[in-house]
């Protein structure tokens, strides 16, 4: 049976791990993207992200691109599989309660 | 957690995975279809018309479609990346090459089958994307080809037209609808 997962449950979180599920496995958002689509702060945004990251549920790359800095996050499978357990739970509470 | 919380948790993941993928459709497909939706459309136009000056008419459209892709191309890296996108870049690259290679070992092809050799080599390699990557890209293809060969079969003095509207007509349709349905 599948178990909620209590880091990710956290609205905010669920957001950000959702849009990356939404993304192929080897797919990588840059952080303004996430930020500008759900509205969030950089403060916010990272925030929740060094949470996810201590778990293992992202992994975050910091590069360059045309000499600006970026930051590329990426779903690990750690967080894939974490995100999934978490949907399935979620679903089956609906199945089981009246 | 009661049934209520468990409802808005999963419409939360709903909205939130809808609005990325309609972020990463604006920013790819939908803006790509327009352009080359723009070249067909203006090229087989001027393939209908222009006679011998349709080479350079398509040489500059050409030229406008490739970097037209590449800035689409760059500006949608910058914000999302997946090896999706550097092996779609490959796979139109090799099939410029091979589709070179075939009008070159195939010998001069003129008039219509010209213009359907192209068609139909574009709708082949969204066939194959369509396969891989997103069925409609496949539906697309398909309908392209059939459209073609319908064309050239009943109105080949009208081929050129016939292109431009249905190809060129359908790929921007197809980019607009990829752009609103997913916003």
């Amino acid at each position: 049976m599948a178990n909620l997962d209590t880091l990710i449950h956290q609205p905010v979180r669920l957001r950000i791990v959702a849009s990356l599920s939404a993304l192929p496995e080897d797919g990588s958002a840059e952080f303004t993207f996430l930020r500008d689509l759900h509205d969030l702060t950089d403060g916010n945004l990272g925030a929740h992200l060094r949470k996810l990251e201590e778990a293992g549920y992202v992994s975050l790359e910091k590069t360059f691109v045309e000499r600006k800095p970026r930051t590329f996050i990426t779903l690990s499978r750690k967080g894939r599989k974490a995100f999934v357990e978490h949907v399935k739970a979620l679903e089956q509470i609906l199945k089981d309660k009246p | 957690m009661d049934r209520h919380e468990a409802h808005e948790s999963l419409e939360i993941v709903r909205q939130a995975m809808e609005q990325t993928q309609s972020a990463v459709a604006r920013a790819g497909m939908g803006y790509m279809f327009i352009i080359w939706g723009i070249v067909w459309l203006v090229g087989f136009l001027g393939s209908q018309f222009l006679g011998e000056l349709q080479g350079y008419l398509w040489l500059a459209l050409d030229v406008f479609g490739i970097v037209g892709t590449a800035v689409v191309i760059l500006k949608s890296s910058r914000r999302v990346r997946t090896a999706h996108g550097k092996r779609i870049g490959i796979f139109w690259l090799m099939i410029f090459i091979y589709g070179g290679l075939l009008f070159w070992i195939t010998g001069p092809i003129e008039g219509n089958r010209y213009l359907l050799f192209i068609t139909t080599l574009v709708a082949f390699a969204y066939a194959i994307m369509g396969i891989w990557f997103s069925p409609p890209l496949l539906y697309i293809g398909l309908c392209i080809t059939a459209l073609a060969i319908v064309g050239w079969q009943l109105i080949p003095a009208y081929l050129g037209i016939w292109l431009a509207l249905v190809g060129g007509g359908g790929l921007i349709i197809s980019g607009i609808f990829v752009l609103r349905v997913k916003a």
